[in-house]
């Protein structure tokens, strides 16, 4: 792709997520109608395994950690998970660190995260 | 692969004898250089499982694990076709997430918004405004 087309879309993405952080920190998603409600839970009526991802980064934004983790404790625990990610692919941490990335993004950790997602999703309908 | 010394072969050996190229030895080649590991495309599978709410997104995680399973035994296509269908999985769930979240505003303005979400308003309304 071209490297301008290339820096164009990473700013729309940059821009995307400054506003919808905004957004997120003024309005409460509890509260508001405007916040669209998971398609699976209302579909099916149990919680998909990223049901409270919008109240818990609207916690997370208020410092508000404790209540965060009530409502998805996996969006909370991943978060960081995924920020490693982008710094892996985006940020040169491939080449500097390539054993974190051997380790956090390989073979056994893919299927780990894969049971822990759909542990997490059977327990936090059966609780 | 098979044809590439063909053309020359035949244009400079007028009358000759033709004796068929040796069928290509594919196996020592690919393991003596294995292609690059493809992305798996892990973390941003596990992204759009949580924010984008559809589980489309284990969809692309199973495919994600099966990107290293694959490559690791020595696929190296089904590696690379893995990490296409991750890939896929992946944009379909961004785009299934915007369509819905566009969807949802739309229902908004017009006031079709289900059942639910009136009440939330009502409670609103005589509770706490803010």
């Amino acid at each position: 792709m071209h490297k301008g087309v290339k820096i164009g879309i990473g700013a729309a993405i940059i821009l995307l997520i400054i506003a919808a952080l905004y957004i997120f920190y003024t309005f409460n998603p509890e509260m508001q109608p405007l916040f669209p409600k998971c398609p699976f839970l209302l579909a099916t009526g149990y919680e998909c395994p990223g049901c409270g991802s919008q109240r818990a980064i609207h916690s997370l934004l208020h410092f508000n950690v404790g209540a965060a983790l009530r409502y998805n404790a996996f969006m909370v625990l991943a978060l960081p998970y995924i920020f490693l990610g982008i710094y892996q692919e985006y940020l040169g941490g491939k080449k500097r660190h390539p054993k974190i990335g051997k380790f956090f993004f390989g073979r056994w950790s893919a299927i780990a995260i894969l049971l822990i997602i759909v542990a997490f999703w059977v327990g936090r309908n059966l609780i | 692969m098979e044809n590439q010394n063909n053309p020359d072969q035949q244009d400079n050996s007028y009358g000759k004898i033709h004796t068929p190229p040796p069928p290509p030895i594919q196996e020592p080649t690919v393991n003596d250089v294995p292609p690059l590991k493809p992305s798996n495309w892990l973390w941003q599978s596990i992204l759009v499982t949580i924010l984008c709410c559809i589980p489309f997104g284990i969809v692309a995680i199973i495919y994600a694990t099966k990107v290293d399973s694959f490559y690791f035994r020595g696929q190296y296509e089904e590696a690379e076709r893995s990490a296409q269908k991750a890939k896929m999985w992946v944009f379909i769930s961004i785009g299934a997430a915007l369509l819905y979240v566009i969807l949802w505003i739309i229902m908004f303005l017009t006031g079709n918004l289900p059942e639910y979400m009136e009440n939330i308003i009502e409670n609103n309304a005589s509770g706490y405004n803010f």
